[in-house]
Order: C-alpha cells, then structure tokens, then sequence
C-alpha cells in the first residue's frame, strides 16, 4: 500500500510538471492515468529496493539529501577543472593506478548511491565491484604515491557518511 | 545565444575526429556518448533561441533514447564474433 | 530599480554559458589528446556534466522560476543520474573482455 502511495505521488507531480499548466481537465486526466500506473507497475518499479518503516525522520534526513546535493555539484566542478588542466597542457603528463577500496556501507541502496559518488565528484572511475569482501576496483587520474591514496581515501569517507545518514 | 550553440556543434565536430580514428571500441562508445549530450544541449537552447518553450519535451525524449541506445550498443556488442 | 534585476540576471547566465563552453570545448579535447581508453573516459565523463551542468543552470537562470525552469530541473536530473550508469557500463564492458589498457604502474605487476 505504502509502494503505490509514494509511485502515485511521484508520477502526480511528474504529471502537473511535464503538463505545465492548473486546471480541471488536467487534474482528473492525470489522476486517472497515475492512479493505472501505480496498480500496475507499483510491484515491479520497488523490486531491487530495500525499503524501511522509519519515516518518522523524514524531515531530519531533507536536511541531510540537500546537504549531499550541494557537496556534489561543488565537487564535480572541483574535479573537472582538474581534469580539464590535464588537456590544455603541452604534454600531458599522467600517473593512473588501478585502486581497491573498501566500504563499512551494509545497506544494497547505499552502497549503489556511492558508485555515483565515485565517479562523478571524485577523480575516479568505479570499474568493477567484489560482492563478498564489498570492495570497489577504481581507477584514478592522478595519484603520484601511497601516501597520495591514503589522503584520497579519506575524501571518500566525507561522502560515506553522508550517505549512511541518509540510507540508514 | 547564437554563439553559444556555434561553440558547442564546433566541440561535437572536434569530437567527431575520435569517431573515425578510435582504436578499438568503447573509444568509439565515449565519443557518440559525449556527442549526443552535446547535442542535447543544443537542443535546448535552441528553445530559447526560437522562443518556443514546447522544444524543451523533444530534449526530454531524445535524453531518454540516448541512454537507452548507449546500453544497447554496450550490450549487444559484447557478443564475441569471428573476424 | 527596476532594470537593475534583469541585468543582473543575464550577467549570471553570461558567465555560466562561458564557462560552458570551456568545459565541452575541454571535453573535446581531452577525447582527441589522450593516450588512454580510461583517461578519455574520465574526460567523457567528468568535463561533459560540469559543462552540462553551467549551461542548464545559464538557462534556469534566465528563465527564473516557473514551470520550465522544473522541466529543466528534471532534464539535469536524469542527465545526472544516466551519465555515470553509461560511463560504468562501457568500462565494464572494456573490462570484462581483457582489451588491456596501454599503461601499467608497478603496482599492478606485482599484484
């Protein structure tokens, strides 16, 4: 019940964005065709998702969600101006490494949110993932020594913790 | 606003190079991959530049069907075959 | 008083499309300039949504706050979202079938 609510919601506001205008034609055309969506597809759509009871705390974690929203786009802005100095060189100078890294995420959500994390606002590229000892392969731009790694592994853990607020 | 897309399609065709010249193929992959957003982003501008706010849903669309077409194309190509 | 607001509006786009054109003009680059299938995927993936991102957010910031702005707003989304996912898969697909990257480190041998 609690699935075809929230895909009843989602698919509502989807609807009055994409339609563009208030009015009563419109409401009840799309209060027909959410209402069919979410019998049908509510089952499928949630299937790969774990979902939890505890919505009590919703309003602590909007803080968290906006929280993470902003330290993405700051990032991400972050890492390609650095990538984007390594093409305007004359030569270009590069020291990839291949790089296993493991998380302390237990939920399926978290750890499929991080992925993102990794490639976007980090200068890495998650290219495989070991499912019984939970650890990324990665593979970064520029990292010089193993002291290097050590100083970049605990720029991940800024983000994990905001995702294991979120998820947890 | 002209020349903001004159800036972008001048990026696709210097893209475009890597196209021709990839070595193997996922080099080929990235390349249509950066060239399809690119022109997504032309798309919407061009909804600006016309003044017709009703373009904007053509760039949805062809979003979606971008991902779709990239997923196929790594997907289906990674049958093994001879030659 | 009046006329101060718009001005003020179109500099912020002005300097969001500018650096837009760096970041995809920088993108294109980077495909034709670098010696490697992964570092051509860090620039397919990273400088192409920065510039994805300034140009969107030179168009909201003309447009201001109305339906098309949060059409706009719900194009970056799943610009956002389906980039990394295409970006992993075609890794993925480079990994999987052992079509070896040209570089290696020392670290990699001894592993």
């Amino acid at each position: 019940m609690k699935k075809k609510l929230l895909t009843f919601v989602l698919t509502f506001v989807l609807w009055f964005v994409l339609a563009g205008r208030f009015n009563i034609q419109v409401f009840l055309l799309g209060t027909i065709i959410c209402s069919i969506i979410s019998l049908m597809m509510a089952e499928n759509l949630f299937r790969l998702i774990q979902m939890k009871d505890g919505t009590k705390d919703f309003p602590k974690k909007l803080y968290y969600i906006f929280m993470v929203i902003i330290a993405f786009i700051y990032d991400v802005f972050l890492s390609a101006f650095k990538v984007s100095r390594h093409a305007f060189e004359m030569k270009p100078s590069f020291s990839p490494r291949l790089v296993s890294v493991q998380t302390s995420l237990e939920n399926s959500n978290s750890m499929a949110t991080l992925v993102h994390f990794f490639t976007l606002p980090q200068g890495a590229l998650a290219m495989d993932f070991d499912d019984i000892y939970k650890e990324y392969v990665i593979h970064w731009i520029d990292v010089d020594s193993d002291d290097e790694v050590e100083g970049k592994k605990t720029l991940i853990l800024k983000h994990e913790n905001l995702i294991a607020k979120i998820f947890d | 606003m002209l020349y903001v897309i004159l800036a972008i399609i001048l990026s696709a065709i210097l893209a475009f190079y890597r196209v021709f010249k990839g070595p193997s193929l996922p080099d080929r992959l990235v390349a249509m991959n950066s060239i399809g957003v690119m022109f997504l982003l032309v798309l919407v501008l061009l909804s600006y530049y016309f003044e017709r706010k009703i373009f904007l849903d053509v760039a949805l669309v062809y979003g979606i069907s971008l991902f779709i077409n990239v997923l196929i194309m790594a997907k289906y190509l990674k049958i093994p075959w001879k030659g | 008083m009046i006329d101060f607001l718009p001005s003020i509006r179109q500099l912020f786009a002005f300097v969001f499309f500018i650096t837009g054109i760096y970041f995809l003009l920088s993108t294109a680059v980077g495909l034709i300039r670098f010696p490697n299938l992964y570092t051509r995927l860090h620039a397919g993936s990273k400088c192409l949504m920065a510039g994805g991102i300034s140009v969107f957010m030179g168009c909201i910031a003309l447009e201001g706050i109305s339906f098309v702005s949060l059409k706009l707003i719900i194009i970056l989304a799943f610009l956002l979202i389906t980039n990394p996912i295409a970006i992993h898969v075609i890794a993925k697909f480079d990994n999987n079938y052992n079509l070896i990257p040209k570089v290696y480190t020392k670290e990699d041998f001894e592993k």
